[in-house]
């Protein structure tokens, strides 16, 4: 509300990660007594996963005005595709006792072969890094297998890091599901897997060796 | 464990977990709409990696801009997928 909200402007570099660390403990002590920018935090809390399929050679380059007729025609063909999934969504809601059985039985016999309703899902940065990841998350008879993607965004990487990916149970519980090393200029696929059930699965980090979280994927 | 205060994340939304398999051609597109000025900022800050302070160095403007520009970028690639949300368009 307030003009002089010393705060305001901070909500975006927050949610992409880059506020230095003292200002973010300082505005997260703020977001619990102002509603104004909580609020502001959640408008835009989802960007930062849109954008993380993005390759910054396909933004940077020279400032060429998109065409008139580009973006509505996109915004039409989302918006088409919207109205599916919503079409969809409620359509599996109506049967979804149906589903599940059908979602179970093709689920749990494809330990061998990729189940076909798989996707991979972006991890959203915890702090600012070039390292971006995807993973892949499928049921099996044992658990649940991790087929992560991982590479880094620019090429200005110069040496090679080293990853842990860390499971978070809804319990709480924290498990190692393994280690790698990404070589800069080099995109890695790493399997791995875990006993919890994907349903019980509320969050996969993937850190430093000093524990930091560098991406987040929520369930 | 982490900040139970801080909103949910999105993820945590079945639909906005739907409504995230969007066009990347969209997001692409969408991101090319901003001015250069916000553009550099997500460039500089997203996608370099850069902190407030680095991006602040890098583009020569001051840190408080790098955040304004941010908060201003952000928005504006918020309301173009507002719009597709929407359907208004057609």
């Amino acid at each position: 509300v307030s003009e002089e909200d010393p705060f305001e402007f901070d909500d975006a570099a927050y949610v992409l990660g880059v506020l230095p660390p003292a200002e973010t403990v300082a505005f997260e002590q703020h977001l619990r007594t102002c509603a104004d920018c909580a609020a502001r935090v959640r408008e835009i809390q989802g960007v930062p996963d849109l954008l993380a399929d993005i390759s910054p050679e396909e933004v940077a380059g020279p400032a060429e005005p998109v065409p008139d007729t580009l973006l509505p025609g996109l915004l039409r063909r989302a918006a088409r595709r919207r109205r599916r999934q919503r079409w969809l969504v409620g359509g599996l809601a109506a049967a979804a006792v149906a589903c599940l059985i059908a979602l179970v039985v093709a689920v749990w016999p494809s330990s061998s072969t990729p189940a076909r309703n798989t996707q991979s899902r972006p991890f959203a940065s915890v702090i600012a890094s070039p390292v971006r990841a995807t993973a892949t998350l499928t049921g099996t008879p044992w658990g649940t297998a991790i087929d992560l993607h991982c590479h880094y965004v620019t090429t200005s990487v110069d040496r090679t890091w080293r990853y842990d990916l860390v499971v978070y149970g809804a319990d709480g519980r924290r498990e190692n599901l393994g280690s790698w090393a990404l070589p800069p200029d080099k995109d890695i696929d790493f399997t791995s897997g875990t006993w919890l059930p994907s349903n019980q699965i509320s969050r996969l980090d993937i850190t430093l060796p000093d524990g930091t979280a560098v991406l987040r994927l929520q369930m | 464990v982490v900040t139970d205060d801080v909103p949910e994340p999105v993820a945590a939304n079945p639909d906005a977990i739907a409504q995230r398999v969007v066009d990347r051609d969209l997001v692409v597109a969408a991101l090319r709409t901003l001015s250069d000025e916000h553009r550099a900022v997500v460039l500089e800050t997203y996608f370099r990696g850069s902190s407030v302070a680095e991006a602040a160095a890098a583009l020569g403007i001051p840190p408080g801009t790098v955040k304004s520009r941010l908060h201003y970028a952000l928005r504006a690639l918020r309301t173009t997928m507002g719009e597709m949300e929407g359907g208004e368009l057609r």
